[in-house]
């Protein structure tokens, strides 16, 4: 009996280790739960060749954008765990969902974070017509005027609304917030000169910054990656006197119970095509060059952000 | 400028280049052919394979597929009443009753060579008129948008002529069904009972394959022992020719106008461009009884405004980054993804790329012509076929086209029920129309009006602030009397009578 017992686990046991060993032998599906053609899709379509190089197969990209970018995050949560559907989203994206909306997932714990590749700031831009040079003079008018000048942003309860509140809140600012629904009507909104700032993820615009037409007037955090070097200084949030770190890193993640060597693969591929000079080519090119995190680095920032967000949602947003 | 151009047909014209365009446009034909597939979801599937190659071929190939997806989704639209985009949505109101008058291949002859002409016409006025069209992009804020939305209810109100409480409460349960959802501007739940799925809202596939398709395909189902009603005895290939069109000035310039215009303002564009067109072509007419009833016009004014929009939509996505509709959002990822940067520089930095888009969209334009109209007798021939065989297909494609908008089966379930829903509406003598109207233009009305009063600090003076908006404030006021008018006179008409 015993000895049937040993050959059954051999059997699974060993069956399990071909399994990984072979681990990916075909394609691995990336689902971003957003639709195409944003920020998110743009840079998980210029990650998927990347990575495809590095593990060696096909990586395609899904997505899928209910439920205002839940449905993405569930599938991933009910796909199977053999490390061959992941999800890539902003980690503010999601802290965003969980914190502001009941979900069925939280941000940190529902999946695991296998690595991130990609972190910009959200930053704040003001058209040059309104003469604006840094986020102190604009809160200094607003302070005289409040409720008069207005803060777009490219959505409720994202990372921009985050940073609005966090600015109107720990200065007093009196900002009007308007939510834009994205990043396209708020980019147009900025452009024909309709808000006074504007608050978006970098480097979204840059190349209309770099064509004089907007200043880039403060920062969540630094900009010393984006590819234009006379903004590289700006002064971030922190330098301003508000304890708050606002941006996005997009990253993956893989449903709960992947295999441990599965995602020690994972960490390996990711590493590889994020540090990638194909991938960095594609960065600089979006903008910004790209920075990779580790799974533990990654969720790190992940606990830091959560707590950022509940900390601003606290004080200021819950009312 | 002009020699910018002309180094952009050179390069269209290089064998490479010159295939893959016909090949994205006849591609493009196809899909837009198949009920509830659409542009955005071809060009997304193609975007990987176009990783290889170099940027213009890869844009040419999507820029074929946009064009000729156009035209494809009139296809199905006029054939089986399914169309694949909102914006085609539009040419079913008049094309389906001219196929079911044994018009079909005219009904097809004449969107094709509107939306030739409407491409070729705001090719003109895109390439020739960048800086306004860049302008118009621009300058057009929330409370235009929210004015050409309410204009655009307002004038396709003119359907309902007939039984006016009906189409008002057929406008109003579309208005209710586009308010579901968490709303765009401050993000609170309406009417998701709780559920994840509808946070979005009804998808807008769902809603266009389940309320015109589907719901074509139950009130058909007791056609199912017959072949294809559309045809019968009185069925003959008959195309129009280029007089017959050119007779019919008045649809086509409206059209072209609205599309090259309207399509070029960031959220309006595509969508409510065919509507507005055929509402003015309608309130133009000698005969606007006629309208719905299988009227070439009711198919010119949209198609044309439908192709139309495509110089609209590229001038500003490639002037200054800003999408006009979803294929252009998906192009100016790919732009990136080929090395290139959208925004106010492109047209210094990738100029060759900028100017061998602009030349593709003509040549596109003109295959798209060629193709389609080559391949109506075979879209006819297809349409012969026994309505056994024809249904499965398009519940088949338009299912199919529900999952893909969100990669879910929730839209599906959601076609489904808007199917029903709309066959026993229809059986009850409620245009289907109008309530995909009020699912269309709804959103884009409210969500505008509200950012436009959050800009102007709540004052509705907002609205009058400009010229434009006036004007367009006057056209609404001067319908709303209109059909007041129209309707006390007929009351007192059917009174004597």
């Amino acid at each position: 009996m015993r000895n049937i017992f040993l050959s059954i686990t051999f059997i699974i046991f060993g069956f399990s280790q071909i399994v990984l060993a072979d681990y990916p032998d075909k394609a691995i599906r990336i689902i971003v739960p957003y639709k195409a053609g944003g920020g998110t899709d743009t840079i998980a379509r210029g990650f998927a060749g990347a990575f495809s190089k590095a593990a060696g197969v096909d990586v395609v990209i899904t997505n899928v954008n209910g439920g205002a970018g839940s449905k993405g995050v569930i599938q991933v949560q009910k796909a199977k765990a053999d490390g061959y559907t992941l999800l890539l989203t902003g980690s503010t994206d999601m802290i965003g969902l969980s914190t502001f909306r009941k979900m069925p997932f939280k941000a940190v714990g529902s999946l695991d974070p296998v690595g991130g590749i990609y972190t910009t700031p959200t930053y704040i831009l003001a058209h040059k017509d309104r003469g604006y040079t840094s986020l102190e003079e604009v809160i200094k008018k607003s302070k005289a005027n409040p409720g008069k000048l207005t803060a777009g942003i490219g959505g409720k309860f994202g990372a921009h609304d985050v940073l609005a509140n966090a600015v109107n809140g720990y200065k007093n600012a009196g900002f009007r917030i308007i939510a834009y629904d994205g990043g396209a009507s708020l980019k147009k909104a900025t452009i024909a000169n309709e808000i006074d700032i504007c608050i978006i993820h970098s480097p979204v615009l840059l190349n209309e910054v770099k064509a004089g037409l907007l200043n880039v007037i403060g920062t969540g955090g630094s900009l010393a990656k984006i590819t234009y070097p006379k903004i590289q200084g700006t002064k971030t949030l922190r330098e301003m006197g508000i304890p708050a770190d606002v941006g996005v890193t997009r990253g993956l993640w893989a449903p709960k119970g992947t295999p441990k060597d599965v995602i020690k693969k994972l960490e390996k591929f990711i590493k590889a095509a994020a540090t990638s000079e194909k991938f960095k080519k594609f960065g600089n090119n979006f903008g910004f060059g790209p920075k990779y995190y580790s799974s533990k680095a990654f969720l790190d920032l992940l606990n830091l952000e959560q707590s950022v967000y509940t900390d601003i949602k606290g004080k200021f947003m819950s009312k | 400028m002009f020699e910018g151009l002309i180094g952009g047909f050179a390069n269209c014209f290089d064998p490479i280049n010159f295939t893959l365009l016909f090949l994205g446009t006849f591609l493009g034909l196809l899909v837009g052919a198949l009920p509830g597939l659409s542009s955005p979801m071809a060009i997304i599937i193609l975007l990987p394979v176009t990783y290889s190659l170099e940027a213009l071929p890869a844009l040419l190939v999507m820029i074929g597929v946009y064009v000729g997806t156009k035209l494809g989704g009139s296809f199905s639209a006029i054939l089986l009443r399914t169309p694949g985009t909102p914006a085609s949505a539009c040419t079913a109101i008049d094309g389906f009753p001219m196929a079911e008058n044994g018009q079909a291949s005219l009904a097809l002859g004449y969107a094709t060579y509107s939306s030739f002409f409407g491409g070729l016409t705001s090719w003109i006025i895109a390439v020739t008129c960048i800086p306004i069209i860049s302008a118009v992009a621009l300058k057009s804020s929330n409370a235009d948008i929210a004015l050409i939305g309410i204009m655009g209810l307002v004038m396709v109100s003119a359907f309902t002529r007939g039984s006016m409480l009906k189409g008002f409460i057929g406008v109003c349960i579309g208005l209710l069904i586009g308010s579901m959802g968490m709303d765009k501007s401050d993000a609170i739940e309406r009417f998701t009972f709780g559920s994840l799925d509808l946070l979005t809202g009804v998808p807008f596939a769902a809603a266009l394959v389940g309320l015109f398709g589907f719901s074509v395909v139950l009130s058909d189902l007791s056609l199912m022992k017959t072949t294809s009603q559309l045809i019968t005895e009185k069925f003959k290939i008959e195309l129009p020719s280029f007089k017959d069109f050119c007779k019919r000035w008045r649809a086509w310039s409206i059209g072209s106008f609205f599309g090259a215009v309207v399509g070029a303002i960031p959220g309006v564009g595509a969508d409510g461009a065919t509507w507005l067109a055929y509402g003015t072509v309608k309130n133009n007419s000698k005969n606007p009884e006629k309208f719905g009833l299988g009227e070439p016009d009711g198919v010119i004014a949209p198609e044309t405004a439908n192709n139309g929009t495509t110089g609209g939509a590229m001038v500003p996505m490639l002037t200054l980054g800003i999408p006009g509709d979803a294929s252009t959002a998906i192009m100016i990822g790919a732009l990136y993804l080929h090395g290139l940067q959208p925004g106010v520089t492109l047209m210094k930095t990738g100029a060759e790329v900028v100017y061998g888009m602009l030349a593709g969209l003509l040549l596109a334009g003109i295959m798209m012509f060629v193709i389609a109209m080559g391949a109506i007798r075979f879209f006819v021939y297809i349409l012969r076929q026994h309505r056994s065989l024809l249904f499965p297909f398009v519940m088949v494609f338009a299912t199919l086209g529900a999952y893909a908008s969100y990669n879910e089966i929730f839209p599906v379930y959601a076609a489904i029920f808007l199917g029903v829903f709309g066959f026993l509406m229809e059986e009850r003598g409620f245009p289907v129309v109008t309530i995909v109207l009020g699912v269309i233009l709804g959103p884009i009305i409210e969500y505008n009006t509200r950012i436009a009063l959050q800009v102007a600090d709540a004052n509705w003076l907002t609205f009058m602030d400009t010229l434009p908006r006036i004007i367009i404030l006057g056209i609404i006021i001067f319908l709303v009397f209109n059909e007041i008018k129209q309707g006390l006179i007929r009351e007192k008409l059917s009174k004597t009578k």
